[in-house]
């Protein structure tokens, strides 16, 4: 993998490695059970720059490339996925779209504060009838002189409960189908903006996942980003980025739990040697070191590409396919690995299992996924 | 030796009447990843641990005084990441001591590159060391390195207590005591960290190091050192042998009542000198 990587690479792959080993690591098991957002790291995250990566320098962000940004990601998902998540959704999918779109005047309004951690960004886009189907939302913005009154029951929000600043797909123009389908920036606080209860889920419990409710909540015009009814192009755009950060999240996760196993297998005896000499735990040893390589390898493809400012959506679309499916099954042989042990919570693995598995199904399913992969093979 | 003119005062004015500010060199070594015995691999470079805290006190004082900090380190190309991974503590200038002739060079050898390459350096007011390297951990640079250029050295400094125009005061911890010592500049010392927070590199100073600034390269001919004083021909060490050691464990097992093994295991430990 060294060889993709420049020696500014290498230097940002081992301060976040030490970070996440020293802070993150040692309180990931606690956050997971408690289900507890642990500020104190998000805090130091912003002050480092892992929270405005590739935002420009100058919008107070480390303007950093898209390959720096993925082996960021891996880092911290490795440690915890929940904090890798929360990092990907803020970086890629709310920070981005509003770089990409956003006009001068919003780039000062939003993006500083992002940038530097001091606002947590969230991405609304899946209701409870819309999910792979975007164009199906039924939120509504109808426009009110210089405002929009915004209606909107927004769900599994990631970062939700702790967000400041949300992208929010909503219908401006509720007969035009999907080309009625714009973005807007809605901020906490806004009057009629209410956050709902964390949702109760399997993995990633450490990330508050919450519904959030718009009620005839008044939001100014000038948060619109670009046009009415390019909302669906700025959902793609962002979900093409937000796919490497989830793929390199899968990485993380992948990662760990492929040490865990290899360690795992070295210290447990049974027949009087450590499982390690067994070949079928040595199959398995062989098969997720070899999966994790080459995911991990098809993800820096595409934030090269990126980088290159080369097409990567049919690159990226692979990348989270082959890597979110790795993590599931590198996830599960960790388990195997461990035997009874692997199914404690006593043992990490048990946790990158419960996490892999939402991979596969969030910023796009696997099935989704193999749609684009096709679409774009075949048109 | 230093020659008198190269002794630096801090703060000293130039020629042209103007504050030169602080010259601060920091020694710092790349390691190979991993544990003692690690495979030197090309490739795995990183900056020794206890180096860092000499850079953080280099930093922190040339902050406080203005001034430059340059990292001076002895190994083959690839220690340029750890090179890299220093600068983006901040230190301005580095140098890469590199040559085939350094090759397989003893404490002692290293020290008379160091030196040389320091000599060239000078002059400058402080030479900071970590105490020891992770992967050999001799401790034998700093002091060598120190007694060829004829200045003084102070082994784990934890604090610069004070600086002033031509003397420097610090602490160190030794066997329960915390000694004072005052030196006249230049002088040397071996950095332990103070106890503080650990510093993570941020993404900007990172993005900073890689904006205008390099390393620059020197080999036995820009130092003016002859092969036979270098690498392998100028080593009074000579390793005879290297073999894996595995110390001896005692396990001793106190059972009974949770109280009384509590009592009996305070009670063993006290006897054995690990607790007060």
């Amino acid at each position: 993998m060294d060889t993709f990587l420049t020696e500014k690479h290498r230097i940002v792959r081992s301060s976040v490695r030490a970070f996440a080993q020293r802070e993150i690591m040692p309180i990931s098991r606690e956050i997971d059970e408690d289900r507890r957002f642990p500020w104190e790291v998000i805090e130091k995250m912003g002050k480092l720059g892992y929270l405005g990566i590739q935002a420009p320098r100058e919008l107070g962000g480390a303007g950093m490339d898209a390959v720096s940004y993925i082996i960021i990601i891996e880092e911290i998902s490795r440690a915890a996925a929940a904090i890798g998540l929360c990092a990907s959704v803020h970086n890629s999918v709310a920070l981005y779209p509003i770089l990409a779109f956003g006009n001068a005047l919003q780039h000062d309004k939003f993006v500083p504060d992002l940038a530097k951690g001091k606002k947590i960004g969230a991405f609304c886009l899946t209701e409870p009838n819309a999910g792979s189907d975007a164009s199906a939302i039924e939120a509504t913005a109808i426009k009110d002189g210089d405002h929009y009154i915004v209606n909107a029951n927004k769900v599994f929000v990631t970062n939700g409960g702790v967000a400041d600043i949300c992208v929010m797909f909503v219908r401006t123009d509720p007969a035009a189908g999907p080309r009625g389908i714009s973005v807007i920036v809605a901020e906490k606080g806004t009057p009629g903006f209410v956050v709902g209860e964390k949702e109760n889920l399997s993995g990633m419990r450490a990330n508050p996942v919450c519904s959030i409710r718009l009620s005839d909540c008044k939001i100014p015009a000038e948060n619109l980003l670009a046009k009415e009814g390019m909302g669906l192009k700025i959902g793609l755009a962002a979900l093409d980025t937000g796919r490497i950060g989830i793929a390199s999240q899968a990485v993380g996760i992948a990662q760990a739990a492929l040490l865990d196993g290899i360690k795992y297998a070295k210290e447990r005896i049974q027949f009087k040697v450590p499982i390690a000499r067994h070949q079928s735990i040595q199959n398995m040893i062989a098969d997720m070191a070899t999966q994790v390589e080459s995911a991990r390898l098809m993800v820096y493809r595409a934030a090269l590409l990126k980088d290159q400012k080369k097409p990567f959506s049919k690159e990226a679309a692979m990348a989270k396919l082959m890597a979110s499916e790795t993590a599931s099954r590198v996830a599960d042989m960790a388990v195997q690995i461990h035997g009874g042990y692997g199914y404690s919570k006593a043992y990490g693995v048990e946790r990158y299992y419960r996490d892999a598995r939402i991979t596969r199904i969030y910023e796009g399913t696997s099935e989704v996924h193999r749609m684009v992969i096709a679409r774009n093979i075949l048109d | 030796m230093l020659e008198p003119e190269e002794i630096l005062l801090h703060v000293q004015k130039n020629k042209y009447g103007k504050d030169m500010g602080l010259n601060i060199i920091v020694c710092i070594k790349a390691v190979a990843e991993g544990t003692w015995g690690a495979k030197n691999t090309d490739k795995n470079f990183t900056l020794n641990l206890f180096d860092r805290p000499a850079i953080e006190m280099a930093m922190e004082l040339t902050k406080k005084y203005d001034g430059t900090v340059t990292l001076v380190s002895m190994g083959p190309e690839s220690a340029c990441s750890a090179l890299y991974e220093a600068m983006s503590m901040g230190p301005q200038k580095a140098v890469l001591l590199s040559d085939p002739l350094f090759r397989e060079s003893d404490t002692y050898a290293t020290a008379k590159v160091l030196s040389a390459a320091i000599k060239k350096l000078a002059p400058f007011d402080l030479l900071f060391f970590g105490t020891r390297s992770s992967d050999s951990d001799t401790g034998h640079v700093g002091p060598q390195t120190s007694q060829m250029l004829s200045i003084p050295y102070i082994s784990n400094v934890h604090e610069m207590v004070d600086l002033g125009m031509d003397k420097a005061t610090v602490e160190r911890r030794a066997d329960g005591f915390v000694e004072r010592f005052q030196i006249t500049g230049p002088g040397a010392m071996g950095v332990v960290h103070d106890g503080t927070e650990y510093g993570y590199t941020g993404l900007y100073e990172i993005e900073n190091t890689f904006d205008g600034k390099s390393i620059q390269r020197w080999d036995h001919s820009d130092l003016g050192l002859e092969p036979h004083e270098i690498g392998l021909p100028g080593s009074p060490t000579k390793i005879v042998a290297l073999n894996p050691h595995k110390s001896k464990k005692q396990c001793r097992f106190i059972t009974g009542d949770v109280a009384q093994a509590a009592e009996t295991l305070a009670q063993t430990l006290s006897q054995a000198g690990l607790v007060d």
